[in-house]
C-alpha cells in the first residue's frame, strides 16, 4: 500500500484520506452529499472532491437505489473516468477510489475510498459512513480503481 | 435400532460427566459403540452383515443459547447456527395505486382510485457456525428450502485467526464495538428480505466444508474439463429460452454460485489454496480414424438452442451452420464446442482469480455406432464407437496388408489431416476469430484458431499442441515421420502468433514418450520424438 514516489500525488492522497475521515458517522441518505446530514456512497466521494478541489465538475443525474440491477449501463464507471484517473486494481493505494459490482457483469454500483493498511471508508447502505477492512469479499467484488487528479494549485 | 438407543444413552452419559462439550463427544462415541453392537447383532442374525456409517443424529436449526458449545467440523457437514448478532427488523413501506371496480379499465376519471400501503421487512443478522478456519460454506437452507444465494447478500467469514470485523456490524455498532469473532466461522446476512419466510427470520442450516489438512494444499495445477460444453465455462449467466415465456437452466444448476463455473472455481480455490495453474480444455471433434479422411471441426449440441446472452459462435461460424454432435437415444453424445466468447470470458475470469491459464485445444472423436467407416487397423470391420484419438493412423494402418506406411502416400494422408491453414489467415472479429483461408476443417485450422483466440484474450501462459496422437506420430513417410514434422512446423507458427513468452507443449501419451519400436524390437527409432523437436528428457518446446 505504498503511494508511490510522487510527492504531489502523495499530498493528494493524504488530503483525500483526511477529508474522507471527516465524513465518518454520516448517515446513509440516498442521493445526498452533505456532511453532518448524510450521503450515499457517491455522495461521499463528491463531498471529498469538494473538500479538496472546491466545486464539483458535474451534477449527477437523478438515480434510483436499484438502477444498476434494473438494466443500467456502466454510467457510474463512465462518470468516474471523466474526472478521475483509472488505474489497475492491484495498484490501488490509500487515497484511491474503488468501484464495486455486486453481480457478475452487472454495472459497478458502489464505491469506497481506500485509507491504507487494508482499510477503506464507504457509506454503508442503510447505516452510516464507516472505515472498515477491505476484506476478501470486497476485493472479489472490486471492479475498477481510480486515482484523484493532482491538485490544480500544485500541478 | 440399537444405534439409536445407544446414541441417546451416550449423549446422556456425556452430559452427566462433562457438560455440553462432553455431550457431543459422548454422542459420537455412543454412535460408534452402537454401530459396533449393531454390526455384531446383525452378523449373528444375518450373514449379509449390513452396516451403516455413523450419521449425524440431528440437524439443529438456528438457536441463540448462552454458553452453547462451538461445534468443530471435519470434512463436510450440514449444521445449524447460533444467532450472534442482529439489528431490529427493518420495515419498508411501499405504496401502490389501486383502482376500484367503479372506474373500470380505461376510465378517464380518477374516481375510485386510492393508494394501498404495504410493508416489507428486512433482517440483518450474523450466524455463528463452527470453529474456523473453514474452506467455504456451500449450500444454505432457510426453512428447509435451499436459499438462492444470488438473491441475498451473505458474507462468509471463514474463521481465520486474523479475520476482520464485518463492515455491516461496524456500520451499525461503531468501530470500537464491533468484534471480529476471530477463530469463529460465521455468516452475515445483510437486508435479508423476509417476505418469503412469513415475515420472520427463517430456520437456517448451512453446509460447511472444512478440509482435513493433506492433499488439498499440495495441488498446484488442474485440468478444467469437459472441453465439450457450449456454455459450461461461461461466467456469464445464461438461460435457455426454448419458447416465448419459457426458460430452462443452461449454465447454472445450483443455487450457491452465480454460474456453475464460478461456483466450481470458488470451491476449487477454497479447497486448494496453493492452486496456481489451470489447463483449460476446449474441444473440436474428429470424425474418422483414417487420418486422410478425418475432419476436425467444432460442433453444437443442437441447431435450435436459443439462449440469453451473445449467440454461439466458433471460428466465425454460427450455430445453425455448424454440424451437430451425434445422438445416443435422441440425446447429444457430447456437449458442443465452447463458444469463443465464453472461452475468452473464462480466460479473463481465471486470470482475474490469480490463476495462470494453459489453453488446451483437444480433439474428441465423435464417431457413432453404425458409422460404416472402415477401421484402418481392423480390416473388414467398422470403426469402434467414440474411439481414442491415439488410434488415428494412415489407411490401411501400419502392419495391415496394403498399408501406405513408409511411403509418400502416407505423407499425403497426414498432410490432408493437417491442412494448409496459415497464421495470416486468422483475424480477430469481436469475440471470435474469422478464418479467411481455403475452406477446410483441418487440424491446423483448429490449433491456429485457438492460438489466435488466445492472443485475442491475452494472458495465456501456456498452449498445448496435439495430445496423444500416438498412432499418427508413428506413421512413417517415404523418409522420416511426417506427423512429427507437421507438429513441429505448427509449433513454430503458434510461437510466431503467441510470442516467446508463451510456453508451448506437446502432450504425449506415455506409450508415445519413448522410441518407435517395431518388429519385436528389431527396429528402434527415436525420430518421432526428435521430429517433434523435443529433447530426450523434456516434453515441451522451450
Amino acid at each position: 500500500m505504498s503511494a508511490g514516489d510522487d510527492p504531489m500525488a502523495d499530498a493528494v492522497r493524504v488530503a483525500v484520506v483526511r477529508e474522507a475521515r471527516r465524513w465518518l458517522g454520516a448517515p446513509y441518505l440516498h442521493q445526498a452529499s452533505l456532511r453532518g446530514v448524510g450521503c450515499d456512497c457517491l455522495g461521499l466521494v463528491r463531498g471529498v472532491w469538494r473538500g479538496i478541489y472546491g466545486a464539483e465538475p458535474e451534477t449527477p443525474p437523478p438515480y434510483a437505489p436499484d438502477w444498476a440491477e434494473a438494466g443500467g449501463q456502466e454510467s457510474f464507471r463512465d462518470a468516474a473516468r471523466r474526472h478521475l484517473r483509472e488505474i489497475a486494481l492491484d495498484e490501488a493505494a490509500a487515497g484511491d477510489v474503488l468501484l464495486f459490482r455486486f453481480r457478475p457483469y452487472a454495472p459497478a454500483r458502489h464505491c469506497a475510498i481506500l485509507t491504507g493498511g487494508g482499510l477503506m471508508i464507504h457509506a454503508h447502505d442503510g447505516a452510516v459512513v464507516t472505515e472498515v477492512a477491505l476484506t476478501r469479499w470486497w476485493r472479489r467484488h472490486a471492479a475498477y480503481a481510480f486515482a484523484f487528479p493532482d491538485l490544480p494549485a500544485i500541478r | 435400532m440399537a444405534t439409536l438407543v445407544l446414541q441417546v444413552a451416550g449423549g446422556a452419559m456425556g452430559a452427566a460427566v462433562a457438560g455440553p462439550a462432553g455431550a457431543m463427544a459422548g454422542r459420537a462415541l455412543g454412535a460408534l459403540a452402537g454401530s459396533a453392537v449393531d454390526s455384531s447383532l446383525l452378523s449373528a442374525l444375518d450373514s449379509r452383515k449390513a452396516t451403516a456409517a455413523p450419521a449425524l443424529t440431528d440437524v439443529p436449526g438456528l438457536t441463540s443459547t448462552e454458553g452453547a458449545p462451538i461445534p468443530k467440523v471435519y470434512g463436510r457437514a450440514r449444521i445449524g447456527g447460533q444467532l450472534i448478532w442482529a439489528t431490529r427488523i427493518e420495515r419498508v413501506a411501499s405504496f401502490s395505486s389501486a383502482r376500484s371496480g367503479a372506474g373500470g379499465k380505461g376510465a378517464l376519471s380518477d374516481a375510485g382510485s386510492g393508494k394501498d400501503r404495504a410493508w416489507s421487512y428486512y433482517a440483518n443478522l450474523a450466524v455463528g457456525l463452527c470453529e474456523g478456519p473453514v474452506a467455504f460454506v456451500r449450500r444454505v437452507w432457510a426453512d428447509g428450502d435451499e436459499l438462492d444465494l444470488a438473491t441475498v447478500t451473505m458474507r462468509v467469514h471463514g474463521g481465520a485467526a486474523d479475520q476482520q470485523a464485518d463492515p455491516l456490524i461496524i456500520a451499525k455498532e461503531g468501530q470500537d464495538n464491533a468484534p471480529a469473532y476471530r477463530g469463529l466461522a460465521y455468516v452475515v446476512f445483510e437486508r435479508l428480505p423476509l417476505a418469503s419466510f412469513g415475515n420472520r427470520i427463517p430456520q437456517f442450516s448451512f453446509e460447511v466444508v472444512r478440509p482435513v489438512n493433506g492433499l488439498c494444499a499440495m495441488i498446484r495445477a488442474v485440468d478444467l474439463i469437459p472441453g465439450s460444453t457450449e456454455y459450461g465455462y461461461d461466467p456469464l449467466w445464461r438461460v435457455q429460452t426454448p419458447a416465448e415465456g419459457v426458460s430452462a437452466p443452461e449454465n447454472r444448476h445450483q443455487l450457491h454460485g452465480p454460474t456453475d463455473i464460478a461456483a466450481s472455481l470458488d470451491a476449487l480455490q477454497a479447497l486448494c489454496p496453493n492452486l496456481q495453474r489451470v489447463a483449460l480444455v476446449v474441444s473440436w471433434f474428429g470424425d474418422d480414424l483414417r487420418a486422410g479422411d478425418c475432419s476436425i471441426a467444432p460442433r453444437v449440441e443442437r441447431h435450435d438452442k436459443p439462449t440469453t446472452g451473445d449467440p454461439w459462435m466458433v471460428s466465425g461460424q454460427a450455430r445453425a451452420l455448424t454440424r451437430q454432435v451425434s445422438l445416443i437415444d435422441g440425446r447429444p453424445a457430447y456437449g458442443g464446442t465452447p463458444s469463443d466468447a465464453a472461452v475468452i470470458r473464462i480466460i479473463h475470469e481465471l486470470v482475474a482469480r490469480g490463476l495462470a491459464v494453459t489453453l488446451y485445444p483437444f480433439v474428441m472423436m465423435d464417431i457413432a455406432p453404425g458409422n460404416g467407416r472402415a477401421d484402418p487397423l481392423d480390416p473388414g470391420s467398422e470403426q469402434a464407437p467414440f474411439p481414442w484419438r491415439g488410434r488415428m493412423t494412415c489407411h490401411p494402418g501400419p502392419g495391415v496388408p496394403g498399408t501406405p506406411d513408409g511411403s509418400a502416400e502416407a505423407e499425403a494422408q497426414v498432410a490432408r489431416f493437417f491442412g494448409d491453414a496459415a497464421p495470416g489467415e486468422f483475424t480477430p472479429y469481436f469475440a471470435t476469430v474469422v478464418f479467411s483461408g481455403a475452406p477446410q476443417w483441418s487440424y491446423r485450422r483448429f490449433i491456429l484458431h485457438y492460438a489466435a483466440l488466445a492472443a485475442l484474450a491475452g494472458g495465456v501462459e501456456a498452449f498445448v499442441i496435439g495430445s496423444e496422437f500416438v498412432g499418427l506420430t508413428r506413421v512413417r513417410g517415404a523418409a522420416g515421420y511426417p506427423a512429427a514434422d507437421q507438429f513441429a512446423t505448427l509449433a513454430g507458427d503458434v510461437r510466431a502468433m503467441l510470442g516467446a513468452g508463451c510456453k508451448l507443449v506437446y502432450a504425449a501419451d506415455w506409450t508415445e514418450y519413448g522410441a518407435h519400436v517395431r518388429n519385436g524390437g528389431a527396429d528402434v527409432d527415436f525420430s518421432p520424438r526428435c521430429g517433434l523437436g523435443l529433447p530426450a528428457h523434456r516434453c515441451s518446446w522451450h
